[in-house]
């Protein structure tokens, strides 16, 4: 609801008409209907947020906004010195480190600071709008204009989604986002924010205001194995047999280098589709081949499913007893229930599992992980259901549940009374919060540090958000990725291995093009969410899944909207149906992301036009997935012509 | 009673094609077949360039072509003064096809006869809306009295000729857009999205 409160609102990366599809976007429509909100879109291509908001488009090519965003910095800056009003050097002052020497963390090891780098001061080269603009393709005056929006005392909410953040290369953008975001002052006060607006928390968030139980099962036993591979690179690892260990994603676990040793044999896929969205498909593939053993469980033929040599069928939530979608809002909770009973033979999740351990000789593992039944574990989620209460203060039971509803069921509990019956939470499938103007329930990110930053400190080092911090410098330049030394604590411009400057035959920007001239990106796509769904052939019907081209790129290759494209690079080649159009910058390419991979072995080419064909193992930094600058070619395809998806047979297996 | 038709607020529509989808799985179409689709136009150049999006189904038009060039009178207006089509007595000749300015009918292969958007008839005659316009996220999607609605969207200026459409003089459609600046704007190009 604070939102409504912004007078400029940046979409940075984000695309929700897409991306966070359906009620979401609804979230900022009380923004437009106003009249009076600013909206800036920024990234490679005028998108259908952009479209929906008539928002000004920033153009950025895309992985260079770690380019952008310093020339924003400077221009905030120079703006600030010749008009003043820009930067909030109170809040730099009282909520940040490092900004500049002045204010620079205990204890910090270089005598560095984000502004002097900014200014030019290390290396004789200001990071002004012209330097950005150069990289980064947005014309000189939009920086400055950007810059202008950053201001103070404009209610700015800068909102970005994972786009600009799945580059290569990509590794200062969340600090760089978090100072840009300083230096204006936009977090902690109405109408200014300074974050995520991803998936369903889009534009609404916050601590959820109703919330599931917990199933009651003990801890999850801890996994022996310590060796995790990184995404982009495991292919090449299992294929070299040499891995880093350097970090767990899930764990939070980043480290120095650690080479280890690679012996898979075999491969079991548990759920997921790894290995369509993950990059070095083609590798993928090869490696599926070559182990000994790839078991799969699976609904559809899901191409980790294709290539396995068994694939075991599990059910789907209608075949189960019933459970709580984890994709909401924070004022709804969404129960589902059992509409069929499994299909065929499948089986869910839990019971192959089981399965397994009794074939193991270990089924009494299976009772120590599982030790309540699939019935009660639902009932202890139904009855732990809590909801906000009426001024906000604390949480009460969301369900009232009597002896019948317990007996009914079979299970063990005690009635409860709360603010719904449980026969009609689960009739209607969702409970919602009301809310109104004014309610206790609103939400301000940061709030608490603003209005106290004494005893709200951030849960960093110094209590504050860091500018400089040398644990980031320090972690980045010994993973084994990038040469020591790349990294600084605070952000700074580095190269990536593959994004603009490797358009370039030598690498240098200006110079002559080189093979792969083109950045490609990968845009969420409607017709499916990441690969889930893309089998569907009313969604085939809806969403052709072309490839989008410059309209004027492709025309000088001679090509025009529906002629059937070969793509390609040195990692793989696909081919799309053309779509030319002005709303993306020259020199990129928008491969819709999760189309299902349809290799052709002989012409050695995706007709499925799956965009992790192209997206190779190319890593630097912590070895973040770059999904959305790599470089390609691409011309008119003289081979076999495409035929729509829609058109294709469907991919299932006939009994 | 006065006319039926739908109102469509493009300034809320991203172009999401639930509308489509939904009345495909209510009138359980093929592929190849829909009553209601979605398009989207490019106007402008690089980088000064924006698109917008249209959906349509039937307009249920004061002077149906579509009527008028039936040879054996299955597509009507009934009763409430929407265009329907009696699909008992249609002969698949498609002269409702060519007549359209719209292109609202739609031949059918497997069954070899037309079919088209009838406001989900059976729906409202049971009092609910068309499922086109309960689906939508946006809630851009209205039917009902065109004057109710034209009134109760007083102060949008809503039209029902666009450069992209043929002209409401020729058959008088029912159907009032809320329209965005770019909509207006000539040279607009069908996008391959």
């Amino acid at each position: 609801m604070d939102l409504k409160n912004s007078e400029t609102i940046v979409f940075y990366g984000c695309n929700p008409a897409w991306a966070s599809a359906g009620s979401r976007t609804w979230n900022f429509m009380h923004n437009k209907k106003n009249g009076k909100t600013q909206f800036i879109v920024v990234g490679p291509s005028y998108n259908a947020t952009a479209a929906t908001f008539e928002a000004k488009w920033i153009r950025v090519r895309p992985g260079t906004d770690t380019a952008f965003l310093l020339g924003v910095a400077y221009e905030m800056l120079a703006l600030d010195e010749a008009e003043g009003g820009i930067i909030d050097w109170d809040f730099l002052d009282k909520y940040t480190v490092g900004f500049d020497a002045d204010h620079m963390p205990e204890g910090a090891k270089l005598n560095e600071n984000f502004k002097d780098y900014v200014l030019g001061a290390y290396d004789d080269t200001p990071k002004d709008a012209e330097w950005a603009s150069n990289i980064c393709g947005t014309p000189v005056e939009d920086i400055r204009w950007y810059a202008g929006e950053m201001r103070k005392d404009k209610a700015v909410s800068i909102l970005h989604s994972y786009a600009h953040a799945r580059n290569k290369n990509a590794e200062d953008i969340p600090q760089l986002f978090m100072t840009i975001g300083c230096m204006g002052g936009h977090m902690g006060k109405p109408g200014h924010s300074c974050g995520a607006a991803y998936g369903t928390d889009a534009g609404n968030c916050g601590p959820a205001l109703v919330t599931v139980g917990s199933a009651g099962l003990p801890p999850a036993p801890a996994n022996e194995c310590d060796l995790r591979l990184n995404g982009p690179t495991m292919w090449q690892s299992i294929l070299t047999g040499k891995a880093n260990n350097n970090a767990d994603y899930y764990a939070r676990r980043y480290t120095a280098a650690d080479i280890r040793d690679v012996n898979v044999k075999m491969m079991y896929w548990d759920g997921d589709a790894r290995l369509q969205t993950s990059p070095d498909l083609v590798n993928g593939i090869k490696v599926m081949r070559q182990l000994e053993f790839v078991c799969t469980n699976a609904q559809f033929l899901t191409t980790q499913a294709r290539y396995s040599d068994i694939v075991l069928p599990v059910t789907t939530m209608w075949e189960r007893i019933g459970g709580f979608s984890p994709y909401s809002n924070r004022e709804s909770l969404f129960v589902y229930s059992q509409v069929t009973e499994p299909l065929y033979e499948a089986k869910d999740d839990v019971d192959i599992c089981r399965g397994i351990l009794e074939a193991m000789g270990m089924g009494e593992k299976a009772d120590e992980i599982w030790p309540i039944s699939k019935e009660q574990q639902f009932f202890n989620q139904l009855a732990g259901c809590k909801v906000i209460n009426a001024d906000g203060t604390d949480y009460v039971p969301l369900l009232t549940i009597t002896q019948a509803d317990i007996d009914e069921r079979g299970v063990e509990g005690t009635p409860q009374e709360g603010v719904v019956d449980l026969k009609t939470f689960i009739e209607d499938g969702c409970y919602t919060v009301p809310r109104k103007e004014g309610d206790p329930y609103g939400f301000i990110s940061y709030q608490d540090f603003i209005e106290d930053p004494e005893n709200n400190p951030r849960p960093s080092a110094s209590g504050k958000f860091e500018i400089y911090n040398d644990w980031k410098a320090d972690t980045l330049n010994s993973m084994g990725y990038s040469p020591d030394g790349t990294f600084k604590p605070y952000p700074t411009y580095t190269v990536s291995p593959e994004g603009y400057e490797t358009t370039f035959k030598d690498g240098i920007i200006g110079g002559e093009p080189g093979e792969y001239p083109f950045i490609v990106y990968n845009p969420h796509y409607l017709r499916r969410s990441h690969s889930v769904f893309d089998n569907c052939p009313w969604l085939r019907e809806t969403w052709p899944n072309p490839v989008f081209l410059n309209k004027e790129d492709a025309k000088a290759k001679g090509i025009k909207t529906g002629d059937t494209v070969k793509v390609y690079n040195a990692h793989g080649a696909i081919l799309r149906t053309a779509s030319l159009t002005g709303i993306i910058m020259p020199g990129c390419v928008g491969v819709p992301h999760g189309s299902w991979i349809d290799y052709d072995d002989e012409n050695q080419v995706d007709r499925g036009g799956a965009d992790n064909v192209l997206c190779g193992p190319v890593i630097s930094g912590m070895g973040v997935t770059g999904y959305n600058n790599y470089n390609c070619n691409y011309e008119l395809y003289d081979g076999e012509p495409l035929v729509p998806d829609v058109e294709k047979p469907q991919r299932i297996i006939e009994l | 009673m006065g006319k039926l038709g739908f109102y469509f607020d493009a300034t809320m529509c991203t172009g999401c094609r639930t509308c489509q989808v939904a009345c495909k799985d209510k009138n359980r179409l093929d592929i190849g077949t829909l009553f209601r689709q979605v398009k989207d136009y490019e106007v402008g150049s690089y980088p000064d360039v924006t698109f917008y999006h249209l959906t349509m189904s039937c307009n249920h038009c004061e002077d149906p072509a579509c009527v008028a060039a039936c040879p054996v009178g299955a597509m009507y207006v009934g009763e409430d003064g929407t265009v329907l089509h009696d699909a008992a007595l249609c002969i698949g000749c498609q002269a409702c096809v060519t007549a359209c300015p719209y292109g609202a009918p739609k031949y059918m292969e497997e069954q070899q006869k037309v079919g088209k958007c009838d406001g989900c008839a059976a729906i409202r005659a049971a009092g609910g809306n068309p499922v086109c316009v309960d689906a939508c996220p946006l809630r851009a999607l209205e039917f009902g009295d065109v004057e109710e609605l034209k009134k109760k969207h007083t102060g949008e200026d809503l039209v029902s000729d666009l450069p992209i459409l043929p002209s409401s003089e020729a058959t008088g459609p029912n159907y009032i857009i809320h329209a965005k600046a770019s909509m207006l704007k000539d040279g607009a190009e069908e996008m391959y999205l």
